[in-house]
Order: C-alpha cells, then structure tokens, then sequence
C-alpha cells in the first residue's frame, strides 16, 4: 500500500496516482496548448508561419506583429493599430467597474444590516435583473441613451454597464453581509455611527475579499463585452473588442497576418489576466475572525 | 428621580406579540437585572431601550425626557453585547475610542479616556491587539471598555459573560459588580443565569412569555415569589412543587404528605391558615424549598418517614431524592449526616418558610 503522504491521507496505488496526474496533465496541455500557439505565432514572421510547423518556436523572435497590432494594423478604415481602442476599454471599463461594486456594496449593505419595508422585494427584483438577457436591453438602452445626450459615447457605455452590473454586485455583496453579525452594526449605531460612517468605518473594511470577488467578475464582463460596444459606440469610440473584430477581418492584401491577429489578441485578452492576478492575491479568507466568539 | 422609566411597553414583530405590558421604573445607581428563559423578550426589550429596535405601544423615559423617537446616537446610553461586537479591523484602542471619534471628542481628550479605561479594566498592555489576537475574557474586557469610554447615563449588557467559562464567568462577574460599586451609575443587565441575578442585581425583573412576572430585590423574588413560575425559576435545585390537600385539625389547618407510609399532617402557621381560610380550596401546591426540608434531629417537631431514592453530593452540601405525594423531592443536608440510598429518615419540614400556589392558576396563596 501506498506510504503515508503529508496530510495523512491514503492516496490509493502507484496505477491510480499515474492515472491521476496522466489525466491532470492531458487537461493542462489541452488548455494551455492554444495559449503556447498563440504566443508563438504573435513572435513570428509571416515568412515562419507559412513554413514551419504550428508548434515550433520562433527564430529568430521578432516583435514586427506586436508593434503592428498596437500602431499600425488596419481596424476597417483607419490604420492606426489598437492602442487608441485599447484606452478606450480602460476609459469605460474602470470607472464602470469601481461604480458598479461601490454600488452594489452600498446596497448590499442597505439589504441586510438595515432593512426596511419592502427590502425582500426589492432585492427579488434586483435578483431578477442578473437574468435579464444582453439583448433585451438594447432598444429601451438605446432609447434613454439618446434621451440622455449620451448615445455613441464612452460615457453612455460607463452607465450601461454601471447599470447593468449593479444586479450582480448586489447579488455577491449581500450575500457576503449577511454573514457579518449584525451585531457589529448594532454596536456601530449605539458607538453613535450612522448610515455611511458605518459602512465607512466597519463594514468596507471587512468587505475586502467581497470586493475584489466585484472586481474580477464586472472586469471580465466589461472588458469582454462585445455587443454593448458595438451596439451602443461607434467608429473612433469603439472598445478594442470591437476593434479586435475589425482588425482580424480587414486585410488591405488579401492575406492573414496570423502574427499580428495574434499579437492583437494577446493585447485584448491581457488586462483581464492582469487583474486575476493582482485582485486574486487579496482574496483573504476569515477577515471577521475576532468579530464575535472565535 | 428615575434613570429609566418604562411604561406600559409592548412589541409586536408582524403579528406575534412579543412585549405584553412592560412597566419598569428604575431609580439613579441601580442595578437592574432582566432574568429569564430563553426567548422571553430580554434582548428585544434592551434593545428598544437602545433605540435599536421601534417600540409598538408605550413610552420609554431615559432621564425624564422620551425617548421614543431618538436615535441611539441621541440617547445617553452604553451597550455591550453578547458577542462581544468588537469590529475586527481596529485594535483595542480604536475599538475603545471609536465611540468618541464618532462624536467628534477632540483627540487629545481621546487618547486621555481610552487610558483611563485600559487602566480600569487592566488591559493597558493589549491596546495594540486586533481582536483575533484576544482570548474570550479579553474580548469581553475590551468590550466593557467601548461603553465605558463613554461615560453614559445608563449601561445596557445583553449576556455579557455567557460566552465565557464557568471559571472566569464568575471573576468577571465579581469584577462587573466592584465596576458598579465604584460607577455608580445605573445599570440594565440581561441574563438567563438565575445566579448572576441574585448576585448582581439590586432589583430583578423575572420575565416570562412576554411579561413581567415579577419585580423585587433578590430577597423578595427568593423568599416571596409572586408566582409558581417565579418560584420554580429562581433557586438552584429549583423549589419543590408538592400538590395536597388540605385538612382541619384542632382549628388549625394542616396539608397532608404521604412518603408511602400513609398520610401525615403538617400543621401550618396561623397567618398560612388565615390565608387558606380565605382561600377555601382544599386542593393547593406546596413550595418548599429544599433548603427547608432537612433530617429530622429528636427535638423536631413535624417530620415524616421518607425512603430516600438518590444521594447527590455536591462537596458542601448533598441532596436527597424521595418521593412525597408520588412527586420527585429534593431535601438538602450536611455531607456528615447524609444517609445511604435506600435507607429510610425522617425528615423535618420548615413550614414557616413554605409557600403555597393555588393549583390552578399557578398564584401565590400564602
Ligand atoms: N426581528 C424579529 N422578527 C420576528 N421575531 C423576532 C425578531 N426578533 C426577535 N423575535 C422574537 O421575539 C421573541 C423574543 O426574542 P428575544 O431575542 O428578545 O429573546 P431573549 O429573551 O433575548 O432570548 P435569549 O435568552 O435566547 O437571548 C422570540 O420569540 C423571537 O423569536
Ligand atoms: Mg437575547
């Protein structure tokens, strides 16, 4: 039998363990091998591409696909690679995201730590919200956008998606708070604390973990959203989704430049890896630990 | 004048009546204690005092103005919390002064009070500690701090010492009551232990179903329990119940006890006889407490042959099961003339210190 492992527990017989990892590793390669395409093809020439083998590595590398996909690739009409898109993402994306989990924080907490008459209701109906499909919200958007002044612009785009994520954000944050002891808020209020100081001072602070779970989620689904982009901006104000699409669908020569389509979404793709990687670090477990009885 | 004046309080959650009628007056210093089973209405009763939670019927007086409408931000009150409530992200010294920050005390003055009560409560050297970082008795020390620092009109604890220890529950109890001494200032304080009551309260308001049942100091709850419920709630191992008749002998009236050797008659006092005179039931509940009920020495007047079931020692004193009117009764004596189960003893009853219910409605006769 097997020897004893680390933590104890028995872990079957050599053939299961090799079964084990066989099937772990085909998953990763299986994964990870468009990854490794990817980054590959985006360092070659197009000379490369079309000789060699898919998955052999570039030599020499070169960086002629990057440096076109940011400056100089053709997006449709104008020939001034994804840079510019790329900060219009990052116009709307943020104040959108940090807007939509301040939000969705503040309500989170109005639900449960002080509830009022109709409070289930309303949160039914936000919950109703996060199934509400993308397309139905086209035409009426469309239609108070123009109202608004605000139609095809980053800034319409910033209040489509506040909007639209509020429901979620809600949905993670009160169900994140109604496991802080309600307690705490009761002590807050006789400390003499009302409705923001409370919230300032004892709950965001422990809402850390809540907030970066926000953080990813709004992130991955506004920097990837496609439709509200295209639906709701056009030409110079598009995101790099959009502009992505035109690119790898305009070719002046008749030919794919696999390098540069590549390189172009790495670039799109990149800040959405970026942002699990730093917010996924403050995923703190047991803030609470201390609140109560421990 | 009165700290705290409740009149005729009552609180209905939707439909469910939780607070029938609450009437309590409590004078400047005292030490007010709220006792009784688990969901009884202690907390929502503190916590309307509190301004926590909305009052349905009645006025609640802090200080001789109505509070009803007032915020606890607007009430001069302290409150500590089962649970302690400490918030995990300041340490002890943020925790003790966010009540003045709030209240915008200039910060000097600040870190002068937050000293004074780490001094008090001998928690100087955990100042810098996260809660996390405290053990139980800690964490209810720095508790008591956050209202102290405040200096209220009134402290509100809602079981403070059931999370602890059996050990330490008793040193912070001790300590609770020196803090009052030296305070003076009035205190509500809820629980469900019976002991923690009678030790610390001036007066004790017995609650149940929604009701007080009673409001008295330690003694008066003790010896004169307005009801059976209070009898039976107040008093550990709790009063005996014995249902009997009554009888008259020579004028005088006597309730009949039987241990299984036939029925003997227990005389009782002139003012008791009055009373069941007056009563004119022959069918009433005997409270005895087991304290009263004791072996008989040969001066011992009434006594009665009783078969004893069960010996429990406890080191100073050792209780005695048997069985008096086919009801389970507990006799209370000395380790050193403790019978062996099974023996038979006579046992003396203290009727003067008796009480008596009416059997149906549970009222306290005599
Ligand atoms: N927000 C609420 N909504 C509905 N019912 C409630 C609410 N809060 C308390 N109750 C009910 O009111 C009654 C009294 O509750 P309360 O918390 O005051 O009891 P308690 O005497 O403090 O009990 P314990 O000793 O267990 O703390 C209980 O029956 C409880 O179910
Ligand atoms: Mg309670």
């Amino acid at each position: 039998m097997a020897a004893a492992t680390e933590d104890g527990i028995q872990r079957g017989g050599l053939i299961a363990r090799v079964l084990i990892y066989g099937v772990l590793i085909f998953a990763a390669a299986y994964f990870l091998l468009p990854l490794y395409v990817m980054l590959t093809t985006s360092f070659k020439t197009l000379g490369q591409i079309s000789g060699g083998s898919l998955l052999s590595l570039p030599s020499p590398w070169s960086t002629e696909g990057w440096s076109a996909a940011w400056s100089s690739a053709c997006t449709g009409g104008d020939c001034t690679g994804l840079h510019q898109y790329f900060w219009n993402s990052v116009r709307f994306t943020v104040p959108a995201v940090l807007l939509s989990t301040l939000f969705g924080a503040i309500n989170g907490y109005a639900l449960t730590k002080w509830r009022f008459r109709g409070s289930e209701l309303i949160f039914a109906l936000l919950l109703g919200g996060t199934f509400v499909p993308f397309q139905m919200f086209l035409l009426p958007m469309a239609n108070v956008l123009g109202k608004l002044g605000l139609a095809n612009s980053l800034a319409g785009l910033t209040l489509v998606h506040t909007v639209y994520g509020i429901a979620f954000t809600t949905l993670f944050c009160r169900n994140y708070y109604v496991s802080i002891p309600d307690e705490l808020v009761k002590a807050a209020r006789i400390d003499g604390a009302g409705f923001f100081s409370t919230f300032r001072y004892v709950i965001l602070p422990l809402s850390t973990p809540i907030l970066m779970v926000c953080i990813i989620w709004q992130f991955t689904q506004i920097w990837n959203d496609f439709l509200f982009g295209v639906v709701f901006t056009s030409g110079g104000s598009h995101p790099i989704t959009v502009a992505l699409n035109n690119l790898v669908n305009t070719s002046s020569t008749g030919i794919k430049r696999y390098n540069v389509d590549m390189a172009g979404a790495i670039i799109t793709a990149l800040p959405t890896l970026v942002v699990y990687m730093v917010a996924g670090r403050y995923f703190m477990r047991g803030l609470t630990a201390g609140a109560v009885k421990g | 004048m009165a700290v705290l004046n409740i009149e005729n309080v009552s609180k209905s959650f939707g439909d469910t009546e939780v607070l029938k009628d609450i009437n309590i007056e409590m004078a400047e210093g005292e030490f007010l204690i709220l006792v009784g089973p688990s969901g009884c209405g202690k907390s929502t009763l503190l916590n309307m005092i509190a301004g926590l939670e909305p009052i349905t019927h009645g006025d609640i007086t802090l200080d001789n103005l109505r509070v009803n409408e007032r915020s606890p931000r607007e009430r001069n009150i302290a409150m500590v919390f089962q649970f302690y409530a400490l918030y995990p992200n300041m340490n002890v010294r943020r925790n003790i002064s966010f009540g003045l920050k709030m209240r915008k005390v200039p910060k000097g003055e600040q870190a002068t009070i937050v000293d004074r009560v780490a001094k008090m409560l001998q928690i100087e050297n955990l100042l810098d500690r996260k809660p996390a970082q405290l053990s139980g008795g800690q964490r209810q020390r720095v508790a008591i701090g956050r209202a102290l620092a405040r200096d209220p009109a009134l402290f509100l604890f809602d079981e403070p010492l059931s999370n602890l220890d059996a050990k330490l529950r008793v040193e912070m109890r001790t300590e609770l009551k020196q803090l009052h001494q030296r305070l003076k200032t009035a205190m509500v304080y809820v629980t469900h232990d019976q002991i923690e009551a009678m030790t610390l309260g001036d007066r004790i308001a017995v609650m149940h179903e929604g009701k007080v049942q009673q409001l008295g100091t330690p003694r008066e709850i003790y010896d004169s329990p307005a009801n059976r419920y209070v009898a039976g709630f107040i008093g550990s191992p709790a009063m005996n119940f014995i249902t009997c008749d009554l009888a008259e002998r020579d004028g005088r009236r006597v309730v009949q006890l039987d241990s299984g050797k036939g029925p003997v008659d227990i005389e009782l006092t002139e003012a008791q006889s009055a009373a069941m005179a007056n009563h004119g039931q022959s069918k009433i509940v005997l409270g005895l407490r087991p304290e009263h009920l004791a072996p008989a020495r040969e001066s011992d007047g009434q006594s009665l042959d009783c078969v004893i079931d069960v010996v429990e020692p406890t080191g100073p004193d050792t209780y005695l099961l048997t069985r008096i009117n086919d009801t389970y009764t507990t006799a209370r004596c000395t380790p050193s003339v403790a019978p062996a189960a099974g023996d038979s003893i006579a046992l003396t009853f203290d009727i003067e210190r008796a009480v008596f219910f009416d059997a149906e409605s549970d009222k306290r006769i005599a």
